[in-house]
């Protein structure tokens, strides 16, 4: 089981097109790891680099401390599933699955017990004379895995592999992944830009942007302890509220000025924040919808604002009002929630904020352990 | 083992698709080896027809030679006299109209049966498919008959309709399966928003497979210019094309090489400098569907 | 209702042109060449007297005709296996990524657009004994002249080599095109499922390539089946009919002897076999793509 580790890996296309910068990070044995970004970020360059299609411009690549940067895609043990499912166009399923060990002359009757194994366990037996354009998507990508699997490699690497596919395919399909994963003992380096997948499928997030890693860690690591703006804003399944703001300090004690409102810190945040800023007074104000609550009264820590939408989920509803500084939303039990054009103070749980600074870095970021 | 950018060998940072020197150099080479062989042949029709009748027999060949215009002069005044201007008359009218109706009849016959679904349209297609492989020598004796009955021996007219019918299967076997990748959508929605059938044709399919009838237009005028045999036969003095010209020189002349290379140059020169400005279109009109 | 009449006659409106133009001139001509060939009949000598099979019993016992279809036969298995086997591999050749392998392919297809009839010519003289440049070039080497036209060995040889000159670059062009066409992705999957080079090749570029390679095939057999114009520029049927190909014999047959009824039979007989041959070919295609 191997651990996988970049070291400062660039990509270069020309010049002026950095599609990765400097990436470090150590994926290890067993992990199943997702690497998360918008489109452009760099993931795809980051995994094609990792499986030797695309050429490393700076940097390395180790596995198990092998430096594997000039070895071919096809002697690096890993096997990958591509987003396409670029199957072989001209074979049945089974000449696509048996493709990995013809290369590697395995002898014909073992290839054919290995291919009815394999069909077996991904349920695709019935399609085994088929040829691709024969077959529904999510039919097209078992076969994808297929080829994965058959291989007995541990390592694997996933393109976002569902992402051509129906929603409820995805929601199938990313389990039957998992436990693929768990059951081969693998690790698995897996890219998609669908938060909800990443945290039903993966151990750990690596959230990139700009060719740059943002963030390493578990969702719930994610979303309570953002390293920067981009990765607050990008994780989160509702969106999380941004409010510009300044520090006020009277010497005692330290506010957070949002609007008309004064938020009181806690003495850590305080402390934190004062030694940050220094002259900078100005930032900005993240909180997630679920730590706002509602009132139908003013105070001095509320913001108010008048209630322009309301979306009923279930036993939530989700609020989205508009103060004179900014849109606030927040997630209120449905049971007596406000409607469009009630006049409503929002109220901040003060341990959860956030606080950003013109450069988007949280400067109330834990760093861990 | 970690490793900074001074390390890295430029060679493989510079991406996949440099190759080794030794290797394209190779490959280039081989490249100008086959170009020069595709050229030898049309160097030496040049340089014969601007050479002098004595350095045309000479032997050995003379390869550096005072050129002369004396060929071209001969064969366009002496031997064929006025003729020559007719007979490149023939070819551009019958190249060019024959080449416009195979496009139009071709396009709208393959539109028709890329688009309506009728009982013969497979049996129809393949039937057109078909008669591009006939061989146009086994119909030169009925031909000949069909067109001496209505009398259109030596007439532009019966080449024309000839070159025509031959162009045809190629049009629309390569046309269709361009006009079959567009998708229905956008024809439907012309439907809808009240375009007759022909309007959506002529507006909305036909400009989508400009690539398709470029390429089918530069091939067909090729053949039509190029084609020698029904021209022999169906015409004589007063519709006969270049290839006719030259073919008859040889009974008439002795062998006038220089003469005979002058005229083939401009048999050829043109189509040339076609091709090879409308290239493109040649190579992209024919991945784009037919060849697939 | 009315839609599906208006659709009807739209369909056979834009179909009818073309078909009518195609049936004029292949089916007619057909029925008419079978007709003829029950006939005795001779150009200018009388009328047509029915023969019934007589011309094709006359064929079947002709030394001459039986020369033909196998002098045909050698020189299409020659030209074609020569042209794809140099095309194939030329079409791999240009699709390196080198700088300058795009210029000197546009140049290379150049041989396609010469006229036939112009190409005989100047491998006519490139052949000649007395002042060929590649005789020329052999007695460079040591070695002694050859007699290309008039040998009787030779000869169909030196059709052949001028056929390659000008259709191998076609061939080369369809393939370029196919191998062009190729999905990117595929070679990534053969790279990651740890495919070496001739595995790759093998296994997943040449069967994705298969209905590419017979298209040209099948075009290349039927067209170089029709090749007339190097005959008639080049060696005129001789040296004792070692190039006789079946368009020539019939053409001698039909427009020299004006032996039409014989020539006739002849042009029926030609067309079964190309019949015969696309046939196998268009089954085997379409057999591989319902496959699919």
């Amino acid at each position: 089981m191997p651990r996988i580790e970049f070291d400062r890996v660039t990509k270069r296309y020309t010049a002026d097109t950095t599609a990765v910068d400097a990436l470090s990070l150590t994926v290890e044995d067993g992990l199943f790891l997702c690497i998360l970004g918008p489109s452009g970020c760099g993931k795809s360059s980051s995994l094609r680099m990792l499986a030797g299609l695309e050429s490393i411009t700076e940097g390395e690549i180790r596995v198990d401390g092998r430096r594997i940067n000039e070895l071919e895609a096809g002697t690096r043990d890993f096997a990958m599933v591509f987003e396409n499912y670029a199957l072989y166009p001209h074979l049945d399923v089974q000449g696509n699955l048996a493709m990995p060990l013809i290369a590697r002359r395995m002898p014909r009757r073992r290839i054919a017990e290995r291919v009815a194994e394999v069909a077996r366990t991904l349920r695709i037996t019935e399609h085994l004379r088929k040829r691709p354009r024969q077959l529904s998507g999510g039919q097209r990508q078992r076969v994808g895995l297929g080829r994965a699997i058959i291989r007995d490699t541990r390592t694997f690497l996933m393109d976002e592999p569902l992402g051509h596919l129906e929603a409820y395919l995805r929601v199938q399909l990313r389990s039957e992944i998992r436990r693929l994963h768990e059951r081969l003992g693998a690790t698995t380096v897996y890219i998609t830009h669908d938060q909800e997948e990443a945290a039903a499928v993966s151990d750990r997030i690596a959230v990139m942007s700009d060719g740059r890693l943002q963030q390493l860690g578990t969702l719930l690591a994610l979303i309570d302890n953002p390293v920067n703006r981009f990765v607050a804003e990008f994780i989160g399944d509702l969106p999380i509220v941004i409010l510009p703001a300044a520090l006020s300090s009277d010497g005692l004690t330290t506010v957070l000025a949002v609007g008309e409102s004064r938020l009181p810190l806690t003495p850590e945040q305080a402390h934190r924040l004062n030694g940050a800023t220094g002259d900078r007074r100005a930032v900005d104000l993240g909180i997630r919808p679920r730590d706002v609550a509602l009132h139908a009264e003013p105070a001095p820590d509320r913001i108010a604002a008048t209630v322009s939408v309301t979306e009923p989920q279930g036993d939530a509803t989700v609020i989205i009002a508009e103060s004179p500084i900014g849109r606030i939303s927040a997630r209120v039990p449905s049971h007596g929630a406000p409607k469009a054009g009630d006049a409503v103070h929002a109220a901040i749980e003060i341990e959860r904020l956030h606080v950003f600074d013109g450069d988007g870095r949280n400067l109330l970021h834990r760093e861990a352990g | 083992m970690s490793t900074t950018a001074a390390t890295e060998p430029a060679g493989a940072a510079a991406g996949a698709a440099a190759l080794p020197r030794l290797r394209s150099i190779l490959i280039l080479g081989t490249a100008c080896l086959v170009t020069g062989i595709s050229l030898i042949p049309l160097y030496i029709m040049i340089t014969t027809a601007l050479k002098s009748e004595s350095d045309i027999f000479a032997w050995p060949p003379v390869w550096a030679f005072e050129p002369t215009f004396q060929s071209f002069y001969n064969a366009f005044f002496l031997f064929g006299g006025q003729n020559v201007l007719v007979f490149l008359f023939n070819s551009v009218l019958i190249t060019g109209a024959s080449t416009a109706f195979a496009v139009t009849l071709g396009a709208m016959a393959a539109y028709g049966l890329a688009r309506f679904k009728f009982a013969a349209n497979k049996h129809l297609a393949f039937f057109i498919l078909s008669t591009r492989f006939a061989p146009p020598v086994a119909f030169i004796v009925p031909i000949y008959l069909m067109f001496n009955a209505v009398g259109l021996i030596d007439s532009q007219l019966a080449l024309i309709i000839f070159y025509t019918s031959m162009n045809l299967s190629f049009v629309i076997w390569v046309l269709r399966s361009f006009f079959v990748e567009i998708p229905v959508e956008l024809e439907e929605a012309a439907l809808v928003d009240g375009y007759t059938r022909w309007q959506v044709f002529r507006r909305v399919a036909l400009p989508l497979v400009k690539p398709g009838l470029a390429a089918t237009a530069i091939l067909s005028a090729v053949f039509s210019w190029n084609e020698f045999l029904l021209a022999s036969i169906l015409t004589q003095r007063d519709a006969a094309t270049i290839p006719v010209y030259l073919s008859g020189f040889s009974a008439s002349m002795g062998i006038a090489w220089g003469e005979y290379m002058a005229v083939g140059f401009f048999a050829v020169a043109p189509i040339m400098i076609f091709t090879l400005v409308l290239q493109r279109h040649l190579v992209r009109g024919l991945t784009f569907g037919a060849v697939r | 209702m009315n839609l599906h009449r208006e659709k009807r006659r739209t369909a056979f409106g834009l179909i009818s042109p073309a078909v009518a133009v195609i049936v004029a001139i292949n089916i007619f001509p057909i029925l008419f060449a079978l007709y003829i060939s029950l006939h005795f009949w001779s150009f200018g000598r009388g009328e047509p007297r029915f023969a019934g099979f007589f011309n094709y019993e006359e064929l079947f016992y002709d030394d001459r005709f039986i020369n033909a279809i196998l002098t045909s036969g050698k020189f299409v298995f020659l030209a074609v296996a020569i042209e794809f086997l140099i095309g194939f591999g030329l079409a791999f050749l240009f699709n390196q990524k080198v700088r300058g392998l795009v210029t000197l392919r546009k140049i290379a297809i150049l041989p396609i657009m010469v006229m036939p009839l112009v190409a005989g010519l100047v491998w006519f003289y490139l052949f000649n004994e007395n002042f060929g440049a590649i005789n020329w070039f052999i007695t460079i080497l040591g070695f002694d002249k050859v007699a290309f036209l008039t040998d009787l060995d030779v000869a169909l040889w030196s059709l052949v080599a001028a056929d390659v000159w000008q259709w191998t670059p076609f061939v080369m062009l369809v393939m370029f095109a196919a191998l062009q066409s190729l999905p990117e992705y595929v070679y990534e999957a053969a790279r990651m499922d740890g495919l070496d080079r001739w595995q790759t090749f093998w296994r997943v570029t040449v069967p994705m390539l298969k209905p590419s390679i017979m298209i040209v095939v099948l075009l290349r057999i039927v067209d170089s089946f029709k090749m007339i114009e190097l005959v008639f520029m080049m060696t005129k049927g001789g040296p004792a009919g070692r190039t006789e190909v079946l368009p020539w014999y019939l053409y001698v047959t039909g427009f020299q002897s004006m032996d039409l009824g014989y020539a006739a039979a002849m042009a029926v007989v030609m067309l079964i076999i190309i019949t015969l041959v696309t046939q196998i070919f268009v089954r085997g295609l379409e057999y591989r793509e319902g496959q699919e």
